[in-house]
């Protein structure tokens, strides 16, 4: 070390020509231990700005507004949609983080204030912190080009005075989908003038709506489509997506109909080096790594200390936390400040982020810590290097994260650390091929059926739904059959007229919208309760309320643990009280599927695939008491709840008869079941790699070819992996369309993973059998060649 | 066909109907229709009962002075509807309106015949609002009159005429908050009004009685709904009468609510009507009644006669602190006396910050110390 370092400041670079990226790489290739974990150092070429003139039929007050910001062009990009939009198209920006998608939907909806002082415009954004900021940079641009029509953040804390302004005179309402669906939309009259004038409607991180969320924004977007035209309007929509493998599709989808694209992008990007880093394994046989926090933490420090502006992204807040404090503490030992590291979090107030921000300009701060709340486009200049502590959970996540480096010239580093998860595994055991692997596509199901019924609940109380009317992209029949069934079930009210078809009026005394959370399929939710304040603190969709809200399970809420004291099932009410446990509670789940509709088969001599309609049954029989920290198992309990039915999709594999007798001849029947119950749950993995969805929108289970029955017993065991969502959303479909994909990487990933005999990041930890082995042995087995 | 029998189990909504349905019948049988150039109309009009003139200047202060009523032509409104969250999903199917001419009141009650056939009744209630001067509710501003708002938007018509508005639950929770914990309409009637409903229709009920008569037709329980509306018109406009009483000083009233008139004086700047209204009484209400009075007092420059009250006021105060923290600074600014003042000031640490407070003492301690 070289002592004459001054305290507050990182030495300046000591290898000489070698710029601070380069210099440090070049450094960890040179220590004999982290260089075995390098598993990919990758070169990516550069791009230089492709630009052209402001647009002519820009406003003049916006042109001048723009100059005054050293604005005289736009990327090629920024004019396409401004173009597009502009003659009446809805659009979908696609292109790469710090491109600057902003401008890309900021200036139609301001070309189109200046043209009419009546117009309004909603922007859509996923959080509070981002949707103040957009409010902020705004009202800025509004007030250069001298539009008076005032941009305001309308959110659970908006005060009232700021509502009404907001009903009556806002020009731009900034929100999010949650408060559309529960605050506006049911409130419609209220807000009349805004849905008359209403042009434009933004949504912001369109990626971000996936899964459950994405089908449930389709259809508050329906329900804003009908609420709109009730007011005479017909609102055009621009869409910003991270890169995704398919955001014209998925803005398809969201919208109903056809949507423009625009992915090119002509921002300027610098070289970037893409680097793979995966710890060391410390014990062989459960393939235990050493800690990726700590390792990412290290490596970050090198940065720091080379003076490298670095962005260190962890998983959760508590690992944000556990890094920063490493930092510090390194840092330290080097004699550098504490101060040069730290934490940005959503929590934080905007004053607090933009000082990080500017500290981060001027470089008094040379790394900052943050969870996700960066990767959804907050500014933060230029940053040298990125470093993710595991994997983000998709390729779309990761290029998002990693495109916060490198915005000016020169090299930039982007770093990813794998923990020793399955997934992560899987990801460093692919790494060579991080560059070609294709990003994953954002799958929703608007017309997924308990969401699209719920929906129409909450849209009827809106408007009546008039006899024969559509619901944006569901057809009229489609329609009237869901409502005639909300009928039946005294929510709705037919009033016959007297062409023979009939109005249908919301008639119950109850608000549908309370009862619908976009971020679950709910059917009812349970609310959970503090016993000791009495207080309502959070609410749960009813299926997973099973697993997490049974009696004396420890509910995790905002960083607390509360136990369930009583479970109140008939009124869908948990009490909870607030405790400190040094456990956490995994509830354990006996799951059966009965195959009810063969949809596709491919019966192959030794393997048979399949996939179609299943019921699967599910019940928490229990839980396990696991110590924090350790892991360890200190205690079980028994659960009584009714079971749950799911019906959903999934994709399955089955082994014939006469493969299984072959099997069996050579090795004890529960050992095989044991190495296909392996092979489920690393071929669970390997579809939720690929899927891009969190694993726990996937289950599995193993059974017999019609589903039931123990596996022990199954004369051919089919293993399962089914969508999580009722109905699916088509994950299901995919894998079996994907299949061969899916078994040669299910292969590659028991080949590839350096464990012994099994761990969690293949076929699950193991003791005593030679279960990975054993799997490998069955997969050549059924065909699936090496 | 949609797989709607695979849906899991909904909770109900509705109250559910066990019996089989009655006779249908038409709200025809319950109230005669007219006939209007917007379609039929369900008008019932009750027989007239005296009531006294309203008086403008005991509405005004009643409302705090904030507007001026022309009280020449009140509408008393009340609505009920078939739910109490609001939103656009939401209908008032009764309307109750009360007009006063002269000294007697007339109710008139508006009842929707099914949903989608507002109409008529929204431009019956907008020839009432044209025709009226000021309007009068319970819990109206925040209730009944926007979501009649919105049933115009709903129903294509123009809004409704914007009226002079006052709120009774707001005037009766300043005057009777001193002497009943809840001030809604069935606690004031039985507590001040001596209304005691016999067999009345329990208003959580009501949006079930609307869905019943929308699935079955039968009309009976709305006859109950009607006579629940009637009740509460007539309430409103008996708690008008009662308030106006009590504030010019017609009626003996509980200490307790001389204590509330008294404060909306204060608050209006009346302090001779305040100085009259402050009841002299033992216990919790005598000792906001005397803090109340000191602020009186210190206002038309009496300190003594302050500092006096808020002695009387410590006795029997639900926050002594808040009453000592006046003490301290009436010693120390107005009579000049820190020694005095330093006895209250360390019993004052409760109403305010610790800073302050220890600062307040600090500079007391030095004053006493340097004498003066």
């Amino acid at each position: 070390m070289d002592q004459s370092t001054s305290f507050t400041s990182p030495r300046s670079t000591p290898w000489g020509h070698l710029s601070g990226v380069d210099a440090v790489v070049a450094k960890w290739h040179a220590d004999a231990q982290i260089s075995k974990g390098l598993v990919l150092d990758q070169t990516l070429p550069g791009a230089t700005a492709d630009s052209v003139p402001l647009p002519s039929n820009l406003s003049a007050p916006l042109r001048a507004a723009l100059e005054k910001r050293g604005i005289s062009t736009l990327y090629t990009h920024q004019a396409q949609a401004f173009e597009l939009s502009n003659s009446g198209h809805d659009v979908v920006v696609a292109t790469p983080t710090a491109s600057g998608k902003s401008l890309c939907y900021v200036l139609p909806v301001l070309e189109a204030l200046a043209r009419n002082p009546g117009a309004r415009a909603l922007f859509l954004v996923p959080t509070k912190a981002l949707s103040r900021d957009q409010e902020a940079s705004l009202r800025g641009l509004m007030t250069d080009a001298g539009l008076d029509h005032g941009a305001i953040t309308f959110d659970g804390d908006t005060p009232g005075d700021a509502r009404r302004i907001a009903k009556q005179r806002s020009g731009v309402i900034l929100s999010n989908p949650d408060m559309l669906h529960s605050g506006v939309l049911p409130h419609h009259a209220s807000w009349s003038r805004f849905f008359a004038g209403l042009e434009y409607v933004v949504v912001d991180e369109v990626h971000a709506y996936r899964g459950v969320f994405g089908s449930h924004l389709a259809n508050v977007l329906r329900r804003l489509d009908r609420v709109a035209r009730f007011h005479g309007a017909k609102p055009r929509y621009l869409l910003a997506s991270a890169t995704i493998g398919n955001p014209q599709e998925h803005a398809s989808r969201m919208l109903g109909r056809e949507v423009a694209l625009v992915e090119k992008s002509g921002a300027p990007r610098g070289e970037r080096r893409l680097v793979v880093y995966n710890p060391p394994v410390v014990n062989a046989e459960l393939g235990i790594r050493q800690s990726y926090i700590k390792a990412s933490a290290k490596l970050a420090t090198d940065l720091v200390r080379a003076g490298v502006p670095t962005l260190l992204f962890g998983q959760s807040r508590n690992t944000v936390e556990v890094m920063l404090k490493y930092l510090r503490d390194w840092l330290a030992e080097s004699r550098l400040s504490p101060d040069l590291v730290h934490a940005y979090r959503a929590g934080y107030l905007p004053q607090t982020r933009r000082d990080i921000e500017a500290r981060l300009r001027n470089g008094e701060v040379k790394c900052v810590v943050a969870t996700s709340a960066l990767e959804l486009g907050i500014d933060v200049g230029s940053l040298d290097a990125v470093v993710c502590a595991g994997w983000p959970g998709s390729m779309a996540a990761l290029w998002q994260r990693f495109g916060r480096a490198g915005r000016r010239q020169g090299t930039s580093l982007s770093l990813l650390v794998t923990s020793s998860g399955p997934v992560d595994q899987y990801v460093a055991g692919t790494a060579h091929q991080l560059t070609q692997a294709p990003v994953e596509h954002a799958r929703i199901d608007p017309d997924n059926l308990e969401v699209l019924v719920q929906h129409l609940k909450c849209a009827a109380f809106e408007l009546p739904f008039e006899g024969g009317e559509a619901f944006r992209d569901v057809s009229a029949e489609k329609v009237r059959e869901a409502l005639d069934w909300l009928v039946t079930h005294q929510v709705l009210h037919a009033a016959p007229l007297a062409d023979g078809r009939s109005t249908y009026h919301w008639s119950a005394d109850a608000y549908p919208a309370n009862d619908v959370s976009l971020r679950s399929v709910g059917w009812d939710n349970v609310v959970v309760i503090d016993v000791s304040t009495d207080a309502t603190i959070a609410e749960m969709d009813w299926r997973s309320s099973h697993t997490m809200l049974h009696e004396q399970a420890i509910y995790q809420h905002e960083g607390r643990q509360l136990q369930v004291e009583r479970f109140d099932y008939e009124n869908h009410k948990a009490y909870v009280r607030p405790v400190e446990p040094d456990y956490f509670t995994d509830a354990m789940t006996h799951t059966k599927v009965t195959v009810l509709r063969r949809e596709r088969e491919d019966v192959r001599p030794r393997v048979e695939l399949g996939g179609g309609e299943v019921s699967v049954i599910e019940r928490v029989v229990g839980y396990k008491k696991i110590k924090f920290h350790t892991h360890e198992n200190v205690g079980y309990g028994d659960v009584r709840l009714p079971e749950i039915q799911l019906h959903t999709s999934a994709f399955w594999l089955t082994v014939p008869e006469a493969v299984l007798l072959e099997l069996t001849s050579r090795t004890p029947k529960p050992d095989v079941i044991d190495a296909l119950a392996g092979l489920n749950a690393a071929m669970h993995t390997v579809a939720a790699v690929g899927l891009m969805v969190d694993p726990r929108d996937l289950g599995r289970t193993i059974g017999s070819r019609e589903g039931g029955g123990r596996p022990a017993r199954a004369e051919e065991p089919t293993l399962y992996v089914f969508d999580r969502m009722p109905g699916g959303v088509g994950l299901a479909s995919r894998l079996y369309d994907e299949r061969d994909a899916l078994l040669a990487r299910t292969r590659l990933l028991l080949e590839g993973c350096s464990c012994t005999e099994g761990c969690p990041a293949c076929v699950g930890p193991v003791a005593g059998r030679a279960r990975k082995s054993l799997a490998l042995a069955v997969l050549t087995h059924l065909g699936v060649g090496a | 066909m949609l797989p709607l029998s695979r849906l899991p189990p909904m909770r109900r909504t509705a109250v559910q109907d066990s019996a089989p349905p009655g006779p249908r019948t038409t709200l025809g049988a319950l109230i005669t229709a007219q006939v209007t150039s917007h379609g039929a109309l369900h008008v019932k009009t009750v027989e007239p009962f005296a009531c006294a003139p309203l008086e403008r200047p005991a509405l005004e202060a009643l409302a705090l002075g904030e507007v001026e009523f022309d009280v020449r032509r009140p509408l008393f409104l009340d609505t009920e509807t078939t739910g109490l969250a609001g939103g656009t999903g939401t209908l008032a199917f009764l309307i109750g309106l009360a007009t006063v001419h002269q000294d007697r009141a007339v109710i008139e009650q508006a009842h929707l015949p099914g949903p989608g056939q507002e109409r008529p009744m929204l431009q019956w209630l907008r020839e009432r609002l044209e025709a009226a001067t000021c309007l009068i509710t319970f819990n109206g501003k925040s209730f009944d009159w926007p979501l009649l708002r919105s049933r115009y938007v709903m129903n294509r018509l123009a809004p409704p005429p914007e009226r002079t508005h006052l709120d009774l639950l707001h005037c009766a929770r300043r005057v009777l908050r001193y002497q009943l914990e809840q001030t809604q309409l069935g606690t004031l009637e039985r507590a001040v009004l001596g209304v005691h409903r016999v067999n009345d229709l329990d208003g959580a009920l009501i949006p079930a009685v609307w869905f019943d008569y929308l699935r079955t037709g039968r009309v009976a329980a709305l006859g109950r709904v009607l006579e629940h509306n009637e009740r509460d018109v007539r309430s409103m406009v008996e708690l008008v009468a009662w308030l106006t009483d009590a504030w010019e000083g017609r009626r003996e009233v509980s200490a307790e609510a001389r204590l509330g008139l008294a404060v909306v004086a204060a608050r209006l700047g009346d302090d001779e009507r305040a100085l009259r209204w402050v009841p002299e009484v033992p216990g919790r209400c005598g000792a906001l009644a005397n803090e109340l009075k000191a602020g009186v007092l210190r206002r038309r420059g009496d300190v003594q006669g302050a500092v006096a009250s808020l002695a009387a006021a410590l006795e029997a105060s639900p926050s002594p602190a808040r009453v000592h923290l006046r003490l301290a600074k009436l010693y120390e600014h107005q009579l000049k006396d820190p020694h005095q003042a330093l006895l209250h000031a360390p019993k004052a640490r409760d109403a305010e910050t610790l800073e302050a407070n220890t600062r307040r003492q600090s500079r007391l301690a030095r004053r006493t110390s340097r004498g003066d």
